[in-house]
């Protein structure tokens, strides 16, 4: 008896076990690797089987337009929008009969709309050959050349928001500043009778909808439905006076997450304009870009999600810490091959409690367990001991046989020896700008040294909005963070910040100088925050800048003003080497799934059709796609102007680079040599005590004591 | 066979991984190279694994005698019977019921710079510190500890006082013995047994303080603070496992020979 009661004991203990491990086993492979916390986004549509979506398109860009403005469908489902140029000027009204995938020119009246100088915000163009322009006080409109303009004007304490025109109906919304509501208005063009509606449910959206962006509106082409965009995306019919939502809130909000699956592709600054055809199947939108600062069109899709690539088995994750840009080539690449699923994850999002060292734990609990994902964004991440352990695989025959294709110098620096493990997709330079006393300088005595007798001439050495991204920059160079922080390095960087502040605020500036300009802050942001100096120099409020050149259109700004104040512009701290920042660091996981995908996910990034499609901040690592017309041209014509941000007043004109000019560059970039070594802690730890010093008036030997009691521990580790 | 489940239990979560983890200690994790000893060389060469390890010893050095004392110290009033002394008794239990991160919520209020205690010092015009960034951490750490473990430990040393025949303290006292003769010739050498479960025990949660420092201070608190486990913990962040391993692997030996000349020890006294 004994012996079958133990038989039995142990028995289900081994089936408890296998249980256990089979249950185990069931998630991975259900789950994948794709980890319990972070986000998951962007390319991949795995919904559940049947669940009705919004699909996202991305239209065709409209180079011509700066800005966009009324955005409407007709009742034969022709797409009409108008678009403005960078002078808020040029007016063009533009058809699309495939849903805005095309366009064309239309035959339109648009006088009303180019003469009106800046007195009007919105200046539209209707469907119906009605153009209208509104200011937040009137609102004129004409039906035709030499029609007359009927005007109607604000109350007093309203604001006109927003205003539509469709078939019969004028919609606009109203903002009462007593009682700060917004609320919905609708005149009759025929007669010019106003009506407003007391739907209780449409009153109080409103309320909410004044707080999301101005309250965008839209009509449909009989002018009876109004669509308002608040708290998602409302419904009221006028005829029937009901109230309903087309798209909720949370809805709404993934639409227009980049993280989110099928959210927008570009970072949103601000929806300007929507559309909503009469079946309420489509709807098209225009947002702000605001990495490229241009509108971007976005159409979005009523439907099923897609089945098929639920049964897709070929996937591709990459993961990267933050949110990066790869995000951009991750969903380029989906829709350049459906049949992969292509995953991608940011692990720290900001948007829930898991912390950057949360998920670097998770992330090497997956690698450790063969699950990790097959591409790794390796910004924040420990790439070097990735390398080492040989988690990393090596991909030099993926580069090296188009070395000449790349800025090779720079991926180099990112790698040791002649194998190639790590790669960088951008980066930025560390410059300062200055005379050929300042560029003399090749270490930070030398430019102490030129600074003191730069000063008192009137005008401060560097400016004080730029002591922060200077501070940054000039440790980020200096070579005091080796295998440890060197103390009295470091303390002598503290003294001569000190000096460096001493000269750039002028009296009481430092006592009110604003928290989001100081170091601690710019630190957190680091390597985003950025400034650029030369605005400052070019207005005579600095004699020199430190920043960085990240890109083409901040090169015009550095070129114009050393063209008009006689200066130039070189490696900071050049005796440490020539240094730059790598941005959005790509490596395979040896480990991954999909090694084929993944190499060729990285060859995809490195082929430059991405920038093709979407212009990002810093500079890309393959040489031939710096360049293009809007940038370059062969005399170097005026390309715009940029006004400077505490006195937006002073503008200075920019003028596009000569090919003679980008050589020059090109040739700069090929000096690179050193990578800056950019540890988030680090840097973190040390501003913060640079504040204390420069703010605080802390010593700067305790200050960095301070600093390497806590840090070196952390890098002895 | 009525021990096989625990048997199979302490094989499958202790026994097997912990080989595992001395089998990696002298292997390249990731890739399975033989290094030999370069791991054990790396991590004590390693001035953080040093100082981790000298303050998780000071930590045991200083927190365990504090607390196996002064559990006795207040077990032997409780076990003769003291008014209050079953309230006491429930009390002392409390800490263990509350949750780490209470007890974490507990501590920042208390010790922050801006928190009870320098507000309470303050009234006496006493400049208040920051606690738990400054030297005074490893203090506050040690009275965490003590407090945390000191009703399970005074449960302990009662249990063993009531397993004190009372015949041999009256045949004392009937021959002149008095109550501090009676405890140091009488009760502490009837204790041995006792003390050696208490102290392996109070050795083995002195290592899990960390928690409470951990979410104090996070991975980088006060240098007299910084335990192995913070060590340990940042390691696996840049997936150093072949130094977690061999970490491991000296931690236990060191544990493991504290223990063995302990037990010889309490061996010894018991023949």
């Amino acid at each position: 008896m004994k012996r079958k009661i133990s038989g039995l004991l142990v028995f289900f203990i081994a089936a408890f076990i296998c249980s256990c491990s089979l249950k185990g086993s069931t998630g991975a492979g259900k789950d994948g690797a794709a980890g319990e916390q972070g986000q998951e986004g962007g390319a991949a549509e795995d919904g559940a089987s049947g669940e009705e979506a919004w699909n996202r398109t991305e239209l065709q860009n409209l180079d011509s337009a700066a800005w966009s403005g009324a955005l409407k469908y007709l009742a034969d489902g022709t797409l009409r929008l108008s678009v403005m140029d960078q002078e808020y000027e040029n007016a063009q009204v533009l058809d699309s009969r495939d849903n805005g995938e095309s366009w064309q020119a239309a035959d339109a009246d648009t006088s009303l709309t180019t003469g009106q100088e800046y007195e009007y915000t919105g200046k539209y163009y209707s469907a119906e050959g009605i153009q209208y322009a509104y200011s937040e006080t009137k609102l004129i409109l004409q039906g035709g050349k030499e029609t007359e303009t009927k005007e109607i004007h604000a109350e007093k304490g309203e604001r006109f928001y927003n205003a539509a025109v469709s078939a019969n109906t004028l919609a606009v919304t109203v903002f009462n500043d007593e009682y700060q509501q917004l609320r919905a208005e609708f005149y009759d063009l025929t007669e010019m009778e106003r009506r407003q509606p007391d739907n209780p449910e449409l009153l109080e959206y409103m309320k909410t909808a004044a707080d999301f962006a101005g309250g965008e509106i839209a009509l449909d082409s009989s002018g009876t439905v109004l669509y308002i965009y608040g708290d998602g995306i409302g419904r009221y019919d006028l005829v029937e006076d009901k109230f309903s939502l087309l798209i909720e809130r949370d809805l709404y909000d993934k639409l227009m997450n980049p993280n989110e699956k099928n959210g927008l592709i570009h970072d949103v600054g601000l929806l300007t304009s929507f559309a909503v055809n009469d079946s309420e199947d489509k709807i098209v939108m225009t947002v702000w870009d605001s990495i490229s600062q241009k509108p971007r069109l976005y159409r979005f899709d009523r439907g099923i999600r897609k089945q098929e690539k639920q049964a897709s088995k070929d996937k591709l994750r990459i993961y990267s810490l933050k949110p990066s840009s790869i995000r951009y080539a991750a969903t380029f690449f989906q829709e350049k091959y459906p049949e992969l699923e292509v995953i991608y994850e940011t692990g720290c999002t900001g948007e829930d409690s898991v912390t950057l060292t949360d998920a670097v734990r998770t992330l090497n609990t997956e690698l450790m367990a063969g699950e990790g994902p097959d591409i790794l964004i390796l910004d924040g991440l420990p790439g070097d001991s990735y390398r080492e352990k040989g988690i990393l695989e090596d991909v030099t025959e993926i580069v090296e046989p188009e070395k000449e294709k790349y800025f090779y110098n720079v991926i180099s620096a990112c790698n040791e020896g002649n194998t190639i493990y790590q790669i960088p997709t951008y980066f930025n330079v560390p410059v300062i700008l200055g005379d050929a006393d300042v560029l003399e300088a090749k270490n930070r005595d030398e430019l102490m040294e030129i600074l003191r007798t730069k000063s008192g001439v009137g005008i401060p050495f560097l400016s004080s909005e730029n002591l922060a991204e200077a501070a940054v920059q000039l440790f980020a160079v200096s070579g005091i963070l080796e295998e440890t922080a060197d103390e009295e390095k470091l303390s002598d960087y503290y003294r001569d910040l000190e000096t460096i502040a001493g000269l750039c605020f002028s009296d009481g500036e430092r006592e009110i100088f604003s928290a989001y300009d100081k170091m601690t802050y710019w630190a957190k942001q680091y390597p985003d925050a950025l400034f650029d100096p030369e605005l400052d120099i070019y207005f005579d409020k600095a004699q020199a800048g430190i920043g960085r050149i990240r890109d083409l259109g901040n090169y015009m700004k550095t070129l114009s003003v050393c063209k008009e104040k006689n200066l130039s512009y070189q490696y900071l701290n050049r005796e440490k080497g020539n240094h730059f920042i790598a941005r959005d660091v790509i490596g395979i996981n040896r480990g991954g799934k999909n090694p084929d995908a993944a190499r060729q996910f990285l060859q995809y990034c490195l082929s430059g059709e991405v920038q093709k499609k979407q212009e990002l901040p810093d500079i890309f690592i393959v040489r031939d796609v710096l360049g293009g017309e809007r940038y370059v041209s062969e005399n170097g014509e005026y390309a715009g102007r940029v006004s400077r941000k505490y006195t937006p007043d002073e503008i200075m004109d920019l003028y596009k680079l000569t090919p003679a000019e980008l050589e020059e560059l090109i040739t700069f970039f090929e000096g690179l040599d050193t990578r800056v070594k950019d540890d988030a802690v680090v840097m973190q730890k040390v501003m913060e005590q640079a504040d204390a010093c420069v703010f605080d008036g802390k010593d700067p030997k305790s200050a960095a004591a301070d600093v390497c009691g806590e840090v070196n521990l952390y890098l002895n580790e | 066979m009525f021990v096989l489940p625990s048997l199979m239990g302490v094989l499958v979560f202790y026994a097997v991984p912990y080989l595992d983890v001395i089998r990696r200690s002298f292997v390249r994790t990731l890739t399975g190279e033989f290094t030999g000893i370069e791991n054990f060389r790396l991590v004590l060469g390693n001035p953080a694994f040093r100082l981790a390890a000298a303050n998780t010893g000071k930590m045991m050095a200083v927190s365990v005698p504090v607390l196996v004392v002064f559990s006795l110290m207040l077990a032997v009033p409780l076990q003769k019977g003291v008014p209050g002394g079953r309230w006491f008794k429930s009390g002392l239990l409390i800490p263990m019921a509350i949750p780490v991160a209470s007890v974490v919520l507990l501590w920042q209020c208390i010790f922050a710079k801006q928190g009870f205690l320098n507000g309470f010092l303050n009234l006496f015009g006493i400049p208040g510190t920051d606690w738990m960034n400054t030297k005074y951490a490893f203090a506050v750490l040690v009275f965490s500890y003590v407090w945390k473990n000191l009703g399970y430990s005074v449960i302990l040393w009662i249990a063993a006082l009531e397993g004190i025949p009372a015949e041999i303290n009256e045949a004392a006292r009937m021959d002149g013995a008095g109550e501090w003769v009676i405890f140091f010739r009488i009760t502490i050498p009837n204790l041995f047994s006792a003390l050696f479960t208490i102290t392996v025990l109070s050795l083995i949660n002195s290592f899990k303080v960390f928690r409470e420092a951990y979410l104090v201070a996070g991975d980088y608190p006060d240098e007299s603070i910084y335990m192995l486990q913070h060590l340990f913990n940042n390691w696996y962040r840049n997936l150093d496992v072949d130094k977690m391993a061999a970490g491991a692997v000296l931690s236990g030996t060191v544990l493991l020979i504290l223990v063995c000349l302990f037990w010889r020890k309490w061996e010894g006294e018991e023949v």
